[in-house]
Order: structure tokens, then sequence, then C-alpha cells
């Protein structure tokens, strides 16, 4: 990471010193929900930067929404120049159906293509009443548990993988073991939302629960809302490594002549400037100095690549597909309350 | 039995204005309550966001455009079925029917399915080199579509019962297409129209699930007031997202003045033509 | 002007409402196109009118091809039997409008039009009432309006479609008499559709009658009346009294296995105190005082089944005779009658032959 941002920093400015007279682009980021101020800085610095840099002047718009969703515009024909999406699997979906990007768009970027990480944390009321320290807490019967269906949200499905994680580190291989786990907390869950942002709604306006799984940069926006005298981040102590991706859209960007201004604008975001505002905005940077600048802030955690979990899409295709093993979890827990 | 009468007219009443306690004015009240949880100064730097001014031009622009669209198309569709007999009438009448009963979010797939990258009339959209999804045009197309009944089915049965006598009577003294609608049938449907141009006008301003899929959801550019809601929403700007959809409550009661007062006209001019 | 009409043929998919039309239409006479429902009437009244087009056929207006003139340019007069008055406009503004609509050179100054509406207003009687809206007219009230409505554009033909269907017995006699003399004088080429025989005797020129899109006969009321061609017209103009039977030595004799018919208008019965050869007898059951006349049921004798004649008298021979009558029976012959046969299709005029007063 470090050798990369640094030789970045060095070489793109000498890159845009041949290049000859000022052009205006216009980019379409095509970004998941909460993104919207996290850009928003970011686009300032960036258009501010590259204008200095090469004297073109770049417009960036923004899109936001489901990730998914915003997948799925893109393949019925939005202009996104570049996709800054949740999960790697809807940029997959991008490529398979509709041949936007290349087949090897992951490994076009460092780090699979995610310049900022996040994870799953916890967010609980102020005061942490029901001492909740790690997922084992969530387990504990009595406790409640918000957190929203896996099948309808894409960023809840890394929420499951947390609990893996998880179980991963205190029960090994043992899937008889993980299972129960697994059950055990979502059977703690009095409702499960589809989206993160039915969940929050649950858990901080109508007060249910006594702990929301949430991904950790949606946490720090709920606690900066909603005051940091309601709530409190509570951060296990091992999670899932949530690898946001993002990519240029090939072949749209080859249409708009944007190819050259939507590559540099992703090669900034891995560069410190970007870094430092993605950690101001809660996201974990992927720069070596940027993240010694915020150990402190962003804790200790052990994180598990969902790779080490068996991988997205096997997860996707066992568990989280319709009839696979969740389904089944869900159909026992029903069962067991009818009782 | 007049006293018991009484009772139950009273508890009827009751109940309305329970009804329109519970379910308008309380989100009413809400809506303005939290629009103001930051603070009146906030309140009006999330209206002064540049993403709030083009949402609402944005809004203003679909609805100046789709409502008179829908209008001129309602109105000739229901010239055409009230007052004319032709094979598939019927089956016309009918198809009018199917935005209304559609969900908006099936509406938005299927103008998708249409109009997208691999939709049926693309290859005809990149011949002629318009873009209709993700930009203004999609936008307006799929509001004028999920409103497109409104005009005309509030004139059709309108029209079925006026007639054609007064139109026959007005040509037989020679007056041609144009001054027949304007002089004796636009008069006579009148109020029919005005109040399908208002449903309209409120539908089109409020439209959120066709809108939000054909959009592409560009912030400043195809993101209209309630796109822009759902999006401050979802990035948990919570106040800001209340302070944009008290303006479209806002726009909501404008409307409803606007009737109010017409309506108040209409009667005052109704009473003065009677005493001469 | 004289109105044509050439072989005029109009259908819905299968079914013929004209079918094969030829009339004229004179010159500043009343025409009455007259018929039970569905006869097609007013479908041709429309289609002269141009509301309506035919399948084939021609219409002309003094000789004047109109078949592709638009309505707008014949310069007809339509009333409607529910008037049709613009609702949204007064009295005067309905009766100016044809005038207002007028374009260039042709349209008279606003001052020309408010001085002719309130020439209107006075001819029709109404001239208080200019600012009134329509709504708040009688229907008499309105008809007149919508009469002077259609005489403002001083039209060549006048065309009514049912115009007092929708009133009231009195107002409809008011304005029928009303509309005779406003014809007389204007000397306007008329046509009226109507299915009341009554309406079309008294007013009209000329009475074309119409029967599942053809015409059956045409002629001056006293033609159509007193010489029918077909059964059709015969019963269809005032009243008939029907039997079957044939002519015996210049005798009308009832007899139900006949497949001729014999037709006597009331008033062609004679009743009589006492029986001469060739009477009927009969029984009164009711009768209905009509101010000069009288119109009595009667119920025949002799009859296997029963016949009901009615009779049409004086007023003063049906007091004496219900006075004088024993057991209410009295006796019945016909001073006139026609006989059809069926064979030839014809009509045969017979007079009593044997000279009979009125001995009561």
């Amino acid at each position: 990471m470090k050798k990369f941002s640094s030789i970045a920093a060095a070489i793109l400015p000498l890159a845009f010193a041949f290049s000859a007279s000022a052009a205006e682009y216009e980019l379409l980021n095509v970004s998941y929900d909460p993104t919207r101020e996290l850009y928003q800085e970011l686009n300032k610095s960036f258009t501010a930067w590259y204008e200095k840099k090469t004297g073109d002047t770049v417009t960036i718009s923004q899109s936001h929404g489901g990730s998914g969703a915003q997948a799925r515009s893109v393949i019925d024909g939005s202009p996104a120049d570049v996709v800054t999406l949740a999960l790697p699997w809807d940029i997959e979906n991008i490529q398979k159906q509709a041949k936007l990007l290349p087949e090897n768009w992951q490994s076009l970027k460092p780090n699979e293509s995610s310049p900022f990480n996040s994870t799953i944390v916890f967010l609980v009321r102020k005061g942490n009443p029901q001492n909740i320290k790690d997922w084992d807490d969530l387990a504990k019967p009595g406790i409640k548990v918000i957190t929203p269906n896996p099948k309808t949200s894409g960023g809840a499905r890394y929420n499951y993988a947390g609990i893996l994680a998880y179980a991963k580190e205190k029960f090994g291989d043992d899937q008889a073991k993980t299972r129960d786990f697994v059950k055990a907390i979502y059977a703690n869950v009095p409702v499960l939302d589809t989206g993160a942002r039915g969940a929050t709604n649950t858990f901080v306006k109508r007060r249910i629960g006594d702990v929301l799984i949430a991904w950790e940069n949606e946490a720090y926006l709920t606690v900066k809302r909603f005051g940091a005298d309601t709530f409190e981040i509570v951060i296990p102590s091992v999670s899932v490594l949530a690898k946001p991706p993002v990519a240029v859209v090939e072949k749209n960007a080859k249409e708009h002549g944007t190819e050259k201004v939507a590559n540099d604008y992703i090669d900034w975001l891995y560069t410190d400037d970007a870094q430092k505002i993605a950690a101001e905005n809660f996201y974990r940077p992927t720069s070596d100095t940027v993240k010694k600048e915020y150990a402190e802030k962003f804790g200790n955690i052990k994180l598990v690549d969902i790779n080490d979990l068996g991988g997205f899409n096997k997860l996707q295709q066992e568990v989280w597909a319709d009839g696979g093993e969740f389904d089944k979890i869900l159909k026992e827990i029903n069962a067991s309350r009818d009782n | 039995m007049k006293k018991r009468s009484s009772a139950v007219g009273y508890l009827l009443i009751l109940l309305a204005f329970l009804f329109v306690a519970v379910f308008i004015l309380l989100p009413v009240a809400t809506v303005v309550k939290e629009s103001l949880a930051d603070g009146f100064g906030n309140y009006l730097s999330y209206l002064k966001a540049p993403g709030a001014k083009s949402a609402l031009i944005l809004t203003v622009i679909t609805a100046v455009i789709a409502v008179p669209l829908n209008t001129i198309f309602g109105i000739m569709l229901a010239w055409a079925i009230a007052k004319y007999r032709f094979r598939g009438r019927r089956l016309l009448s009918m198809a009018i029917e199917i935005p209304y009963a559609v969900s908006p979010v099936v509406a938005g797939l299927m103008i998708v399915m249409v109009f997208g990258s691999t939709g049926l009339l693309r290859p005809l959209l990149d011949a002629l080199g318009l873009k209709v999804l993700f930009a203004a045009p999609g936008i307006i197309f799929a509001s004028a579509f999920v409103t497109f009944p409104y005009v005309a089915k509030e004139l059709i049965p309108l029209m079925s019962e006026i007639g054609n006598s007064e139109e026959e009577a007005a040509v037989t003294l020679g007056a041609g297409f144009f001054r027949t609608f304007f002089s004796v049938t636009l008069p006579n449907i009148k109020w029919g129209l005005f109040y399908g141009i208002i449903l309209t006008n409120a539908r089109v301003i409020g439209e959120f699930g066709a809108v939000s899929i054909v959009s592409g959801k560009m912030l400043g550019k195809t993101a209209t007031l309630p796109v822009y809601i759902e999006l401050l929403y979802s990035n948990y700007e919570y106040v800001a997202a209340f302070t944009i959809a008290s303006v479209l409550m806002l726009l909501a009661l404008v409307t409803l003045v606007q009737k109010f007062y017409i309506e108040l006209k209409e009667r005052k001019h109704l009473k003065s033509r009677g005493a001469s | 002007m004289t109105i044509a009409v050439e072989d005029i043929r109009k259908s819905y998919g299968s079914t013929v409402v004209l079918g094969g039309i030829n009339a004229e239409i004179e010159e500043g006479k009343i025409t009455t196109l007259l018929g039970p429902s569905g006869s097609g009437k007013t479908t041709l009244l429309r289609v002269i009118a141009g509301l309506e087009t035919a399948d084939s056929g021609k219409i002309l207006f003094d000789g004047n091809d109109m078949t592709k003139v638009p309505v707008q340019k014949r310069g007809i007069g339509f009333m409607f039997q529910n008037y049709a008055l613009f609702q949204n406009m007064t009295v005067s503004e309905n009766i100016a409008f044809g005038l207002t609509v007028k374009k260039g050179a042709d349209r008279p100054s606003d001052e020309q039009i408010s001085k002719k509406v309130k020439e209107l207003l006075a001819m029709i009687k109404l001239e208080s009432l200019g600012g009134r809206r329509v709504d708040q007219l009688s229907g008499g009230q309105k008809q007149r309006v919508a009469l002077a409505r259609a005489l403002a554009v001083e039209p060549r033909i006048l065309l009514l479609d049912e115009p007092f269907g929708a009133l009231d017995a009195k107002v409809r006699e008011e304005l029928r008499t009303y509309l005779l003399h406003l014809q007389r004088k204007l000397g306007i080429t008329t046509i009226m559709v109507t299915h009341d025989q009554e309406e079309a005797l008294e007013i009209s020129d000329r009475i074309i009658i119409l029967n599942h899109g053809r015409i059956e006969q045409a002629g001056s009321p006293d033609e159509v009346y007193d010489t029918p061609e077909n059964p059709f017209v015969f019963s269809f103009l005032g009243h008939v009294n029907i039997f079957r039977g044939r002519v015996d030595d210049g005798f009308a004799v009832l007899d139900e296995k006949s497949h001729d018919q014999i037709f006597i208008r009331p008033h062609e019965i004679r009743l009589s105190l006492r029986r001469h050869q060739g009477d009927v007898p009969a029984l009164i059951r009711s009768s209905r005082n009509l101010g000069f006349h009288t119109v009595v049921s009667l119920e025949l004798e002799n009859q296997e089944s029963s016949s009901y004649v009615t009779a049409d008298l004086d007023r003063t021979v049906w007091l004496q005779l219900r006075e004088g009558a024993v057991n209410g029976t009295v006796y019945l012959n016909f001073a006139h009658f026609k006989f059809y046969s069926e064979q030839t299709k014809k009509f045969s005029d017979y007079e009593l032959k044997t000279k009979w007063s009125y001995s009561i």
C-alpha cells in the first residue's frame, strides 16, 4: 500500500505535466447509500488537486442508492464512469450482465480494488446497560439484536459474515457449533428489516433492541447524527473485513472520453489526501501512513477476510440464496417460537 | 328517534376529526417538528443546498411539462371514448387503467425494459441520439405515465353523461371544432378537468417509485424532490430529509389552497349570474 | 330552398336504418317526417343536417350537392328535443352564439348582434329574460330560446327533431301553434321529425311517413289520412278500427277467418237507437269527453270473440244516445269504410248504400 500511494503521488503529477490544453470533464460516480458526505468531500479535494496539476476541470456528479439497485441501474444504462459500491458482488454483476468492465476488474486496482475498508461493529445505548462487549453477548438469552435481513440487504450479509468471523475464532471448523451460534443470535432478532436504514430506524427511532449490528462507518454516522450522549459504539474483538470496491466502468468511460480522468480519479482515492478524508468519514484507510495516524481512532480489532470464511460467492450460493442455509435457520427459529 | 340519530351523527363527526388528526395532522406536525430539530438556521441551509435547488427545479420542470401533456392527451382520449363509437373502444378504455392499477415500481421497471440498454426501443433511441433514461426526459415520461389516467378518468364519465347535443347545436350554428371545444365543451367539463389536473399535479410532484428507478438518482441532475429526500434519508441525514419533505408538503398545501380559492370564486360567480 | 333526397342509404352493421330514401322537400313549407321509433326519421333528418353521413346517396340543397359540405356550412337551423342550450351561457349569449361564430367580413358588429338578439327576444316574448341563465327557464321557454338561437343566423332551412317531445301537453300545443304561425310568417323551409301523428296532421303541409327505413307514403295531411296506401299508414294516422271480414252485397261482414281487412275511422261509425238492416248491436262500455265530441268505446255483440269499436261522435248526439239506450245497447253501422284485399294489396272504398238518417 505504502509503496503504491507514494509512487502514485510521485508519478501522477509528472504524467499530467505532459497534457496539452485545459479540458473539461464530467464524471458520473454511481455510489451506494451512506457515502454522500464522503464523496462530497473527496470530490471537492480531487477536483481542486486535479485542476492544479493538469489545468483540466472535472465535475463529478454523484448518484446514491442501495448498492444492488445502483448496480442494476448501471446495467440498465446509467452512464456511470466509475462505480463505487458496497459489495464486489454488485460490480461482478455489472461485469457479467452488461460486460461494461473486464473480467479481471477487481485485480486492476490495489487491495482488490478497495481504497477504503470497513467492518462490522455494534451500536448500543449510551452507558451500554447490557454490557455488550463481543459477539457472544449477542447470543445471550434476553438480549435483543437488530440487524437487517441478509437476503434483502447486501450490507447485512457482512453482518452475517461478522458472526462467522467470530465463530471461526471461537469454534474453529466446527460447523455444528457455528450454526448454533448463528441461530442463537438471529433468534434474538425481534425485527428483520429489509435494509440498513430500516434497521437503524428500528433501533434509533423506535427504540427497539439492545444492540444494532452495523457497518462501522454507518454506526459512526448514526452517533454523529443522534448524539454521542444517546449511543455509543462497541468494537468487538474480531469482525469481518468489508472491502467496498471501486472501478472504472471502462465501456462507458471509453465512450465518454473520460477513461483517463476516471482512472486518475480512482488512483487518487489511494493517495494519502484521499485516505485522510476517508478516515475522517469513518472508513478504514488502506494506506499504511494514514492507517498509523488513525490507529487509535479505529481501535484494536482482528479483521478476517471474507475469503477466509469461504468467500462471498460461496456464502451467497449456500447461505443467503433462496432455500439456502439462512432460510432453514429462520424456519427453525420461527418453528420454535410458535411452540 | 331524532335524538338518537343526532348522537350517531356526532359520533361520526368525531371519528372523522380523529381520522384527520391522526392520518393528516399528526404526520404534518411531525414533518415540521423533525425538520426544525437542528434549529432554524440549519433548516435554511438544508434548503439552500445546491442539491435541494436542482431537485426543486427538476420537480417543477417535470410538473410543468407532464401535467399539461397529460391534460391535453387526457382530454383528447376522453373525447374519443365518450363521443364516438369505434371498434376497440372498450379495450382502449380499459387500457387507460393500466398505469393506474400498476404499482409505480412496476411502471418504472417497464419503462426501463423499453428504454434501457437492452430495451426494445434502444436501437431507435441510439440512432436518434436521444437519452431517455437517467435523464430528465425519462423522469418526465415516467411521471406522465403513472399519472396519465387521472384526467381521462375524470372526464370520460362526465363527457358521456353530458352527451353530444350541445356540441351538435354549436356546429349547426356554424362553429368549427376549436370554437365548439372552447365555448361549449370546456366550460361544461370545467370542474372535472380541474380536479383531474390537481390530482395529476399532486401525483407528479410526489411521484417516487417509478422516477427513482428511471432517474439513476444523480444528485444535482436527476434527483427530483422525492428522490432527493430518500437520498438524504438513506445517508443518515434525517433532518435535512425532513426539511425537504416540508417543502413538498408546502407545495401540496399550495395546490389545496389554489383549489379552494378557485372553487370560492366560481361559487361567487354563479351567485352573481343568477341574480340578474 | 328546396331539398332533394336521392337514394339515401345507411346501415349500422347488419341493421338497415335508411333503405334507399327518395324525397322532395318543398320550399317554404313544413314537411314532417313521421314514423314510429326506429323508422329512421331522425337519422334522415340528421343526414340532411350533416350531423351524420349516409353510406350512399345524395342530399341536394337547391340542386347543389351537399354531400361534401360540413354541417357548419350548410346554413341550417337545428332544434333538438332536449333543447341543447349552452348551459354555461345566458339566454342572450345562446341566441347570439351563431352570430359570434361568423368570421371576418361576415361577422356582424357587437351592436348589430345585440340588436338582433333584442329583436329575437321580443319575437319569442322573453324580452326580460336575456340575462337569465338557461337552467332557470321552463321547458317551453327553453325551446323558444332554442328557436330564437336557430333563427338568429337566418338559416335557409329549419330542422326540428321532435322539438315538443319533452314538454307537457298544454305547452306542447301552445308552442306548436306558435311555430306554425311563425313559419307562415317567415316562409322558411321547415322539416320536422315527430312520432306524434296528431301533431303531424295539424301543422304539416306535407307528411312523409317512414317505417323501418323506407317511405310508406308521402302526401298532404288530407291525402295520407283519407287515402292511405297501405294498412300501416292507415293505422298509424289517427285512430282506426280494424276488423277481419269481407264485403257482401255492399255490406261489410265481419268474419274472423277472412284474410282481408276492413278499416273504419271512429267518426265514420253511425250509432242509432233503432235497428236498421245490416246494423250490429253494440254495448256501450265507456266514453271520453273531449269537449265538442266524445269518443265512445263499444263492444260488439254477435261475435265469437269480443270486438271493441271506438266511435267518435258529436257530443249532443252522444248525450241523446246515452239517455235513450236500453241496457246500454245501441245499433251500429258505418257510413264509410275501406276494404283492404290481401290479394291485390289495395284499398277500395265503400259508402253506405241505404240512405240513413239519424233517427233517435
